[in-house]
Parts: structure tokens; sequence; C-alpha cells
């Protein structure tokens, strides 16, 4: 059931009630049981997909912890890696490398003919794959003790409010949560509550109602004006951001109202003044996890400059990769190795070099810093929006088509525009959110609230309001659904 | 265990009075803010819109009855309450509420495209805006859409969550009854036109009877009424088809007339698009209308 369904509120509001009133290990039924309830409710055949994957993972870490022999917890770990990656493999990928194998073939003249697959996409399975092996390997790493309660395990990869678009959150970080009943606090529940609203308002009124002026755009880029379509794709990147980030917060905030602690997923990315600050701040447990199990197991930074380089370009097309099963996907996760690698470059290959978000000492004065800051972010975000649009695109020539109106020198009426007011709408929108998320940023927000309690009950309220005058109801996945 | 103190029941209760106080004080303020615009349905429940000859129907009509050139040529009062995508559902509640709020016109014209697809009740939605002036909106809505409806009642800000809101607030000086395309159709239209847009003239059943319901209304108020098919471009209109048996059923079951001008302008330069007319086509249809005898 979709986070923005009057479903998904009456089971939360009947779930969170049934949650309090249990304790111990009924408690962890409950949140099993919903999450299991949740989950069916997409297909319930795929809760056996679910369910094999948490058995071999279970055992695997049991059988991990019992045998003390690296060939033997090596071997163990093998059996994860395939089984996870496996079906990932199948159900995600199977028909994508037939096909592209296939095309290759044909280009020098071989004919292959192998079968495809008709098979559904599980939701979430990118993202309970990815927890699951993160299990696995830190228990191999030693980092990480087996949990033996399969229960509380089972819990851990099925718990439904990031179950299907994250954050990814790692065992160390959740099991001990599970571990016992989570104490009631009002302020955290009241905390709980207003992430999930600010969750519905950037799903609702930023992304919902930005995602109908860009499928137009996509549909027919051929009638837009450089200025037009320059517009639009930057309304994507907002539309993605606020679909994205929303879900993270609805998911946080009702894990929250839960009792759980669950990891910041987004930080103010388009404020990021450089690649690997902007890859600090969107996406935060995916890219932790890719330099955790991906870039870092790889060598990281720590050979030469082209091992660094190859390591980099690596890590970014698997996430390219991991996002869906498309060349478009490996092309903007390419391009996003190649900016990080170029950033390296022209920084300097160390570390400390690579830009921590903080404002730099370059040159003297306040307005050069302010300047350049504000350079660095306009260029980030510039080349983030155009690598948008590889990523939103279904295929090559749909990308270049949609990117070709940029280079027009058509000028600029208001006349040309299209889709008038779903488009001023849509700018109004991301207007009033980017001021917002600029009063958090800068603390102003903070400020307001330690000295006025009240201002955030305002906030929440406003956020409710803003909902009903603004929000778009008229049920779209959210994206990362699709992954 | 105490789940929650008295200050914190205190506070949860503020939120949802804070909550429902600024819905309504909301509500309340963008519905002051759309009735003092000079939108055209502002402006119908401003009773501002009084006329001899009423228009009524979809985009087609908003572009076909355009004022200016209508009045120049009748010296008669012309006010156009059709709208994109209008409802076919629409036409009798948007009927009886002009004839609450203004007087009688002498003649209603009836652009016949609103109905002719199968009913698309979705698209009432974008008229909550009507909520809380027109009773009649209120129970088309709680038939076809429920959940708009109910969301319109428990939220007053939700019913100005609609387009109509901000479409009106492009007329907060200048009146909308102007509103027309200016632009002229592309030489290669027919290259970009995607096939869902070739219209089908499909028998609704739910239309008709809404037709007849209006009809019914005007003559009950001794209205008289003029079923209308507005101009298309000619290119186009070859690749529909149908449309004559379509007529005919609209006449037989109606007992009314349809004037057919579906190809009475053949100058592209007076199209903004294979389907609408331009102030430059709206001019010619004018002339032509009137040396008919049909207006």
């Amino acid at each position: 059931m979709l986070f923005h369904s009057l479903a998904f509120l009456f089971f939360l509001v009947v779930i969170l009630a049934i949650y309090w009133m249990s304790a111990g290990r009924m408690r962890l039924a409950v949140c099993l049981a919903s999450s299991c309830f949740f989950y069916g409710w997409w297909d319930y055949r795929f809760l056996a997909l679910v369910g094999g994957s948490i058995a071999v993972d279970f055992a695997v870490g049991l059988g991990m912890e019992q045998f003390g022999s690296k060939g033997k917890r090596r071997a163990l770990l093998a059996v994860s890696l395939g089984v996870n990656l496996g079906v990932l493999a199948v159900f995600k990928y199977f028909n994508f490398f037939r096909d592209s194998l296939q095309e290759l073939a044909g280009s020098i003249g071989w004919q292959l003919d192998w079968p495809t697959l008709n098979l559904v996409l599980p939701i979430g399975i990118s993202f309970y794959t990815f927890q699951t092996l993160s299990y696995s390997i830190d228990i191999y790493r030693g980092k990480l003790a087996a949990e033996r309660d399969w229960l509380r395990f089972a819990t851990y990869v099925i718990f439904f409010p990031q179950l299907v678009a994250g954050p990814i959150v790692r065992a160390a970080q959740f099991l001990p949560q599970l571990s016992s009943d989570r104490k009631w606090c009002f302020s955290q529940f009241q905390k709980g509550f207003g992430l999930m609203l600010l969750g519905f308002f950037k799903k609702l009124v930023i992304a919902d109602n930005i995602g109908l002026v860009v499928d137009h755009l996509f549909d027919n880029p051929g009638i837009y004006t450089a200025v037009n379509a320059a517009a639009v794709m930057v309304l994507y990147a907002f539309q993605i951001y606020g679909d994205f980030s929303g879900y993270s917060d609805i998911a946080i905030g009702v894990a929250l109202m839960m009792g759980f602690v669950f990891p910041t997923n987004f930080r103010f990315p388009y404020f990021a003044n450089s690649f690997s600050d902007f890859w600090r701040r969107w996406h935060i447990t995916l890219s932790a996890w890719l330099r955790d199990y991906v870039y870092i197991p790889l060598g990281g930074s720590r050979g030469s400059r082209l091992s660094t380089a190859r390591n980099l370009m690596i890590t970014m097309l698997l996430g390219g990769l991991w996002h869906g099963a498309n060349w478009t996907f490996v092309l903007w996760g390419a391009i996003h190795g190649v900016l990080l690698v170029l950033q390296r470059i022209w920084n300097g290959w160390s570390p400390a070099s690579q830009g921590t978000g903080v404002e730099s000492n370059a040159g003297s004065g306040t307005l050069h810093r302010i300047t350049a800051e504000a350079t660095k972010m306009v260029s980030v975000f510039t080349c983030v929006c155009l690598a948008w649009v590889i990523f939103r695109s279904n295929d090559f020539t749909q990308a270049i088509s949609v990117l070709k109106p940029l280079l027009g020198c058509d000028g600029f009426s208001p006349s040309s525009l299209h889709d008038r007011i779903p488009l001023i709408k849509s700018c109004l929108l991301v207007s009033i959110f980017v001021s917002g998320e600029l009063l958090v940023f800068f603390g102003v927000w903070h400020w307001v609230v330690s000295r006025c309690r009240a201002a955030e009950l305002f906030g929440y309220a406003g956020l409710l309001w803003m909902i009903s005058l603004f929000g778009s109801f008229e049920s779209q996945s959210f994206i990362y659904f699709q992954f | 265990m105490k789940i929650i103190s008295k200050k914190q029941l205190a506070a949860v209760v503020a939120f949802l009075v804070v909550c429902f106080v600024g819905d309504r004080v909301g509500g309340f303020a963008m519905g002051r803010l759309f009735m003092s615009t000079h939108f055209r349905y502002s402006d119908l429940y401003a009773g501002n819109l009084s006329s001899d000859v009423l228009f009524l129907g979809n985009s087609r009509g908003v572009h076909m009855f355009h004022r200016p050139p209508l009045q120049q040529v009748s010296g008669k009062r012309v006010a156009n309450l059709s709208f994109n995508a209008l409802p076919a559902t629409m036409i009798p509640i948007v009927l009886e509420d002009y004839l609450k709020n203004q007087n009688s016109p002498s003649e209603l014209f009836i652009e016949v495209t609103c109905i002719g697809r199968v009913n698309e009740p979705g698209s009432l939605s974008r008229f909550t805006v009507l909520a809380d002036r027109s009773e009649g909106f209120n129970q088309l809505l709680a038939k076809h859409r429920p959940k708009h409806y109910w969301a319109s009642q428990i939220s007053h800000l939700y019913r100005y969550n609609s387009e109509l809101l901000i479409r009106s607030l492009f007329f907060l000086r200048k009146s909308d009854q102007d509103w027309i395309m200016e632009s002229e159709v592309d030489a290669a239209w027919e290259e970009t036109l995607p096939p869902e847009m070739i219209r089908r003239f499909e028998r609704s059943e739910a239309d008709l009877e809404s037709l007849k319901e209006a009809i019914s209304i005007a003559e009950r108020n001794d209205v008289d009424v003029k079923l209308i098919l507005a101009p298309y471009l000619p290119g186009y209109f070859a690749l529909t088809d149908s449309c004559s048996e379509w007529l005919n059923w609209i006449e037989t079951e109606t007992g009314t007339k349809v004037l057919d001008y579906s190809l009475a302008i053949e100058d592209s330069s007076c199209f903004a698009d294979p389907i609408h007319l331009n102030p430059k086509g709206a001019e010619v249809l004018a002339r032509l209308l009137q040396r008919n005898g049909d207006f």
C-alpha cells in the first residue's frame, strides 16, 4: 500500500495502537505481522521470497559464528552473497543482460536466442537485499554478533516503514533497538509525527505537482524552448528529491513513532559544494553502504591515483546499476564517477581536500567566500540536474532529445511556456520549499523553536494546511519503488 | 503507564484546534480571494455576469464564443461560462446557478462536443471551489467523486486545491471573458498530433441526459436553446469519423437541431490548433453566425 493512501493511514493508526498496547515478544510479533501484511498488500507471493532471504541469512549468520575456520565462514558468506545477489540478478537484471548481450551479438553477426523471464520485480528487493548483505558481511568481518532470535531478525529485515524504499538500516543500528521494548516518549512520538507530515508535504505538494510538468517534457521534448526545458529539468531535480526524501522522512518518522531511531537519509543535498559532498548528503545510507562494502574493500583511496579512480568508477557504476536495469542508470552512475574523479584531479587526491560542505577558506573576505561557495553549489547543482535527465530517461534517445532543447537559442517569452499553470504552481511551491530548507539549513528554524515551542505546533499545522491546499492526490507511486 | 501528561494533552488539543481554525480561516480567505477576481465563475456567483446571450461548452466553447466580436456584431450582452474540459454533468448545474444569480438570458448556446466522450466525472474535482456556492455541484460531487466531496467538507482549504483558483488569479483586475489562445496552428500540426487527440464522437447516455436536463431548465425559464458544433480545422476533421451520425443522434434524442459549423472555416490562420479557434477565427465565426441568422 502506498504511504500516501487512506488505507495506509488507517493501517498506521491501528498498528500504532496495538503496538503501544503490547509488550515484549508480542510487540515484536506485531511489528513482524504488520510488516508482512504491509508487504503482502502489494503481492503476497513475494513474502516467500523475502522469507527465503531471511531464512538464508539467519542461518548463515549463526553458521558463521559457530564455525571458527575462515574457509567455512567464507563459504557461508558466499552462500549469502550468492543467494541474495542471485535472486536480485534473476528478478531485476536477467532480461536486461540478456537483451544487451543479444544486441551486442547481433551487432557482430551472431545469433543468440536466450529465453526471456516474465517476472514481476518484487517491490523493495534492492533495499532489503542490501540490508541483509550488510548483516552477513558485518558478521564475517567480526563487527557484529549473529542474531539468535529469528523473530527479531525477521523484523529487522522486513520492518515495514523502511522495507520498500529505505533508508538502508544496518543491523548494528537496528537490532539492538529491537532487543528491548522501546519506551514511550511523547516528544519522540511528536517528532516522528512531524517528520511524517514533512514527508507527506514533500511527496504530495512538491514531488507530485512537479511530476505533471516533468512528464510532459519527457513525452514531447521537441516542442520546448531552451528556457522552458531548463526550468523543467531543475524542477525534476526537486521532484526526485521531494519524492525520495519525502518517503525517507515518512519511513523515519513512522519508525520514530514506534520508538526506533533510523539514520538520516538526506541532508540538504542541493547545498553540496562538491560532488563528494553531494554523495554525503544524497541517499546517505546507500552511499555509505557502497563506501563500506564496495569502495573500501576495493582499496578505496589507499592505493595509487589510478586505482582510486578505478575504485570510484566501479562503485558509482554499481551504484547506478543498483537503481535499475537500464543503461541510462549505468551512464548516470558513470557520470557521477567521472565527476568525482575530475574533482579529485582538480582538488588534489587526498580525502581531506574533497570538500566537507563547510565553508572553504579559499580567498580572503566574507563576500569572496560566499561567492566562491555559491559558485561551487550552483556548479554542482547544474551538473547533478543534467545527470538527472539521463536518470529519468527511458533510453539514450530520449535523453538526447530532452537535452537537445538546451542548445537552442530561441529566447524566452511567457507565451512559449508549456503547461503554464502547473509550471507556475510548481515554481512557486519549489520556492516555498527551498525557503523552508534554507531556514532549517542556517539554523533559523531551530532558533525560533527553541524560543517559542508554539512555533513547532504552527509549523506542523502549516504543513497540513499546505497539503490540503496544494497537495496532489492522484496516487502517484514513489519513484524509488521501482528500484 | 502514563501515556500523556495534561500539558501534552493540551498541546495535542491545541494542535487540532489550530489546524481546524487555520483551515477555516484559510478557506474563508481563499474564498474571498477567488470571489474578488473577474474569473467567469467568480463573476457568476457574484452576480456580475448578466447577459442577453449565454454560452456554455468546453475549451472549444471558450474559443468559439469570444465576447468582443460577438458583442460587436450583435450589440447584445454576451457571457461565456465555457471552461476547459467542462464535464457534461456540470452544464445543467452551471446553468441553474446562473439563473439563480443573474436574470435569465434570452438565448443559450451549448457547444455540443462537451458531450460525446465517455463520461469524465474525474474532472469534476477541479470545481471544488464551488463547494460552498453551489448546492447542485455538491450533490454532483458527492455522487461521482465521494472522496473529493468528503475532503472538501472536512477541509475548506482543500476546496481551493484546484486549477480554478490559480486560473482565477490571472483575472484579478481584468475580465476573463476575453480569454482565448492567440497563436496560429503549426503547419506541421499533423506530424506532432498524438493519435489519442483525434476526436472519436462517442455516444454517452449519461452526458446526453445532462444535455437534456440543461435544455429542460432553459425552456422552463423561457430561454431559447441552440446547440452548435464549433469549427474544426478541415484537415483535422477529415481524420475523425461518425460525426454526422453522432449529430443525428443528439438531434433525435433532444428534439433540438444542432447548428453544424464544423467545416464553416477553411482558413487555417483562423485556428490556434486543430480544434480551437483563435481571435481571427472567432471573429469570422461571429460574422458567419450573424449572417446565417443563428445569432
